[in-house]
């Protein structure tokens, strides 16, 4: 405001009449209530919110609890979300040309684990593909010769030419392969290329068995596990997994099975045997 | 120092003569609103109610002009003191009780305003300044007129003019802390109120506006 002489006087006469005009009191029952507020300290939405700050904190900890016990919760038995082993190049046995490693998922080298339905099967079909191996040269119907088969009749060859040179040569002088018989005959150096090769492929063919037969006992191990776990439609005379770590084992249980009556399980514990041995020699056995 | 300032410093160095108060802050002196602010926190209730009654009246009718609505008026004037009372145990005399009193008020006036945009007129008020008994006719007449011609033009003020106004009347307060309370810089607290008084005085006098 200014602070002109005039001006004061002039505002002094408006606080005059305004204070002639403001008259008017606090309402007693505002009074009453207000002291009445003040003297036991509590406002008037303090009831309401004496109880927000316990219910504050226990939806806090209802909430706190909820997410800790979410957390910790025990990871799902889904066989899809068992973890992967190591690849299948850091095994110590050679894998070899056999072994399938694209089709067959990793199976984890713990036993406690359960395998994949999918590993299972790969697994049999690497028993299968090392059994059709191993078959004589006879089963294989559209199987090319080997080179097993090809190797002695090259020899056999070499010696008809050395033969027919000495013949012609009419000398006690070492053979000289004739140049037409042996063109089409492979080299000696070929053929002592050819043997080490005869020896890998061997070599390879035992890998790749050995190494199905390593799978199929991890399959077996973890299906053991599994068994033990999820199985609960096997039936209590079935063969137990101790029995089954050895064929003779597990065909004195099968036996055992046929003996008592229980045909059934006995004729699954014989084919998931032969699943599992395909070379055991059970024929002196009673399956 | 302006007049106001003065007593106050007159009236704490008498204080602090006396005796060493038991509320005094490190600053040196308490205002006596603050010290019963004080003893109201440390449990005392005949000083809270000490208080109230310096306070309620102008309070109240700072509101009700405010507002210019009496329920609302009610309304506020319950919330500003239930928030006094809940503030007394943080309570610290850093300013004057009145400052501090009548920014919560003019606070939870602002809150109301927005929580209810529609702001109502209301005859309550102006019906309740028509001549009062007991006056002479003569005079009855005039200042009666004078005071209906008050009243309608605080009515007709800018709310931040007429805050002013009413803070400067009811409340006692200096610009500085019209400025503090409204919280507006001092020039633009000054300048409202020398507006809302010039406006005034012209519905009283019904001359014309000086230059």
């Amino acid at each position: 405001m200014s602070n002109r002489p005039e001006n004061r006087v002039e505002n002094q006469q408006v606080s005059d009449v305004y204070r002639d005009l403001a008259t008017e009191r606090a309402p007693d029952h505002l009074n009453n209530r207000i002291l009445k507020m003040a003297t036991s300290g509590r406002t008037p939405y303090a009831r309401a919110r004496a109880w927000m700050r316990p219910a504050a904190w226990a939806a806090t900890v209802g909430l706190s609890l909820a997410i800790v016990l979410e957390l910790n919760q025990v990871p799902s038995t889904d066989p899809a979300y068992i973890g992967i082993s190591s690849p299948v190049e850091d095994r110590p046995i050679d894998s070899g040309e056999g072994f399938d490693a694209d089709a067959v998922p990793e199976i984890q080298a713990d036993s406690s684990e359960m395998p994949t339905p999918a590993a299972e099967k790969a697994a049999d079909r690497n028993i299968d593909t090392a059994r059709e191996r191993r078959a004589p040269p006879e089963t294989r119907s559209l199987d090319p010769l080997s080179k097993e088969e090809l190797a002695p009749r090259q020899a056999t060859v070499v010696r008809e030419a050395d033969d027919i040179a000495r013949a012609q040569a009419g000398s006690d002088q070492g053979p000289e392969p004739a140049a037409t018989e042996l063109r089409n005959a492979p080299s000696e150096s070929a053929l002592a290329d050819q043997v080490p090769a005869e020896l890998a492929e061997i070599r390879r063919d035992e890998a790749s068995r050995l190494a199905a037969k390593q799978v199929a006992v991890e399959a077996r191990s973890a299906a053991a596990s599994f068994a033990a776990v999820v199985d609960a439609d096997r039936p209590v005379g079935a063969c137990p997994p101790s029995l089954r770590e050895l064929p003779e084992s597990w065909i004195a249980c099968i036996r055992e099975l046929r003996e008592r009556g229980e045909d059934e399980l006995a004729d699954s514990e014989y084919e998931e045997f032969q699943r599992v041995f395909p070379d055991f020699d059970d024929s002196d056995t009673d399956k | 120092m302006s007049a106001s300032a003065e007593s106050i410093v007159r009236a704490n160095e008498t204080l602090f003569s006396k005796e060493r108060l038991a509320y005094a802050p490190a600053m040196g002196h308490i205002p006596e609103d603050s010290a019963l602010m004080l003893r109201y926190k440390d449990g005392d209730n005949a000083a809270f109610e000490t208080l109230y009654r310096r306070h309620n009246d102008p309070l109240y009718r700072y509101l009700l002009r405010l507002c210019r609505h009496r329920d609302t008026a009610d309304d506020i004037f319950q919330d500003v003191w239930g928030k006094i009372v809940k503030a007394r145990g943080s309570y610290r005399p850093t300013a004057k009780f009145t400052t501090f009193l009548y920014r919560v008020a003019h606070n939870c006036f602002i809150d109301h305003l927005r929580k209810n945009k529609r702001h109502a007129n209301s005859t309550e008020l102006e019906a309740e300044l028509h001549a009062h008994p007991g006056e002479t006719p003569e005079t009855a007449t005039e200042r009666s007129m004078a005071k209906e011609r008050l009243a309608k033009a605080l009515l007709d003020l800018p709310d931040e003019q007429r805050d002013a106004f009413l803070l400067h009347e009811e409340a006692g307060l200096s610009v500085d802390e019209i400025a503090l309370v409204t919280g507006a810089n001092r020039e633009t607290a000054k300048s409202r109120l020398r507006y809302a008084v010039k406006k005034l005085r012209v519905a009283i006098d019904e001359k014309p506006e000086r230059a």
